[in-house]
């Protein structure tokens, strides 16, 4: 029964192995090629990635930014309505995501009173490249916040305790001891949100379909001119996907010991 | 002087409440008592890094109830080190002061020179324990040299070191406890150790069961486990 049950779980995990690294093989071995050399050639292309680059940074330093202070409440901090404060932050990952891009579209539109307010101010969001980081950072801070309370979590609070007997005010605390100790897994949580950022499609779509980040363009050649079309951009978009992949693997190979 | 007047906090799920006693300046108390009766707490409230909820702490005639914890002037050493293992062990020890002297003679006295160039991850228990010794040592120094009060606060600091070792580091902390004039409060298990303090503290379950000199415990206690806790009966 034992030896059965082992070949049944190894094909189990095999089907899904390559039920995710076939799709993505396939494409980059197909049109990776072809979508490097598009680089050279292809204007739209290279605008809509260097676009992609851009907003996803943006949006993975603003959420670094505000995230980080949430992250060090959460993981340190008691207080009433922390329990809610955790749930509204997860609320943007169970959102589908077009209808995260309708919430947005609702509270920054030319038509809502924020947005009107910010057009006055001379910031259009619809349409624009910030409309672009205000629906990656919607949809990927929530995965900086959770990554970085789980990091600020493993350096032992008695470290910490320590530093402040020793004469370190909160800010040299954080400073000295719990941001070298975090730094690794805050930084592969900005990789994470990174990822993220640059995949999305469902809020942009919706929110700033122009100017054209990646996917937006892979979806509208795509829908276009077809599949042969696509495929260059598509190949050139899960390229782009990898360099945060190996970032992380890198950066969890090589931890310091917290104790 | 240490004094905790009816003093009370909450610790997750567990709670210290009415702890009331007073270490007088230059003397040196221990705490006693089972393992989750509330020891360390104690401690993390005189040294601010939890505060108190409800009474007073007072160190030195100072009321320091809601202040931090850098100003209070306190040298903790927690059982395990909390050593910041980024760190080196020279900069460890030198964390509170820039004073090369400082810093060195401490080393000298513990015995710790050996240990500059091993990682923080590979030192042993007791190496820990002295680092994070003479780096408490170290802080409480340099408050002295500023001019102003500083309390020792020890837990179980010689309990992971050979007895050899831990006989020196006992004696050499008694030394500069009696030198620098400190006020010196020290959880400990060690029953003779605890029998030759100034004033002893029995907590049970995060209360004082009974404070004093510990022969006037011993005569008259207030628990069968006084002498347990003080002389190592059963």
């Amino acid at each position: 029964m034992q030896p059965l049950s082992g070949i049944l779980a190894a094909v189990a995990a095999s089907c899904l192995l390559l039920l995710l690294a076939l799709p993505v093989g396939a494409l980059i071995g197909g049109s990776g090629a072809r979508g490097l050399s598009l680089l050279v050639t292809d204007h739209e292309l290279r605008s809509a990635l260097l676009l992609t680059i851009g907003t996803a940074t943006s949006a993975t330093f603003l959420a670094a930014v505000g995230g980080t202070p949430l992250a060090w409440l959460l993981a340190r901090k008691s207080f009433r309505g922390r329990a809610l404060l955790a749930a509204l932050l997860d609320l943007p990952l169970v959102l589908p995501h077009p209808v995260a891009g309708i919430a947005l579209l609702l509270v920054f539109g030319r038509n809502s009173a924020v947005g009107q307010v910010l057009l006055q101010m001379g910031l259009r969001i619809v349409g624009s490249p910030l409309g672009i980081v205000c629906a990656m950072l919607f949809v990927s801070a929530p995965l900086f916040v959770s990554a970085a309370r789980e990091s600020i979590s493993q350096v032992p609070v008695r470290l910490e305790y320590a530093a402040r007997t020793l004469g370190d005010s909160p800010w040299q605390t954080w400073w000295r001891v719990t941001l070298p100790l975090s730094a690794r897994g805050l930084l592969a949580a900005g990789v994470i949100t990174w990822a993220r950022a640059v995949s999305e499609f469902g809020a942009i779509v919706v929110l700033a379909y122009n100017p054209k980040v990646a996917s937006v363009l892979s979806y509208e050649r795509f829908t276009s001119y077809g599949l042969p079309e696509a495929l260059p951009v598509a190949a050139a978009l899960a390229l782009l996907s990898l360099v945060p992949l190996i970032a992380l693997r890198a950066l969890r190979s090589h931890n310091t010991p917290l104790t | 002087m240490i004094a905790l007047n009816n003093v009370g906090v909450r610790a997750g799920a567990f709670t210290l409440a009415n702890i009331t006693f007073t270490i007088p300046s230059g003397a040196f108390g221990v705490v006693v008592g089972a393992a989750g009766s509330g020891k360390t707490t104690m401690l993390e409230v005189i040294a601010g890094v939890r505060t108190a909820t409800i009474g007073t702490v007072v160190l030195h005639q100072h009321t320091v109830t809601q202040w931090p914890p850098e100003k209070r002037g306190v040298g903790l050493v927690y059982q395990r080190g909390a050593l910041f293992p980024h760190r080196t062990v020279r900069d460890n020890i030198s964390w509170s002061t820039k004073s090369e002297s400082l810093h060195s003679s401490m080393v000298e006295r513990l015995g710790i020179g050996a240990l500059f160039g091993t990682p923080i991850a590979a030192l042993s228990g007791g190496e820990r324990q002295l680092v994070a010794l003479a780096r408490a040592l170290v802080r409480v120094r340099s408050c002295l040299d500023r001019g102003e009060p500083a309390v020792l606060l020890l837990d179980e600091p010689f309990s992971a070191l050979d007895p050899r070792r831990k006989l020196a580091t006992r004696d050499t902390v008694r030394e500069l406890h009696r030198d620098w004039k400190l006020t010196t409060l020290m959880v400990t298990h060690d029953s003779a150790e605890a029998r030759r303090a100034d004033i002893a503290v029995l907590l049970d379950a995060g209360r004082v069961v009974q404070s004093g000199p510990p022969l006037e415990m011993l005569q008259a206690p207030a628990r069968d486990d006084v002498a347990y806790f003080l002389n190592g009966e059963g």
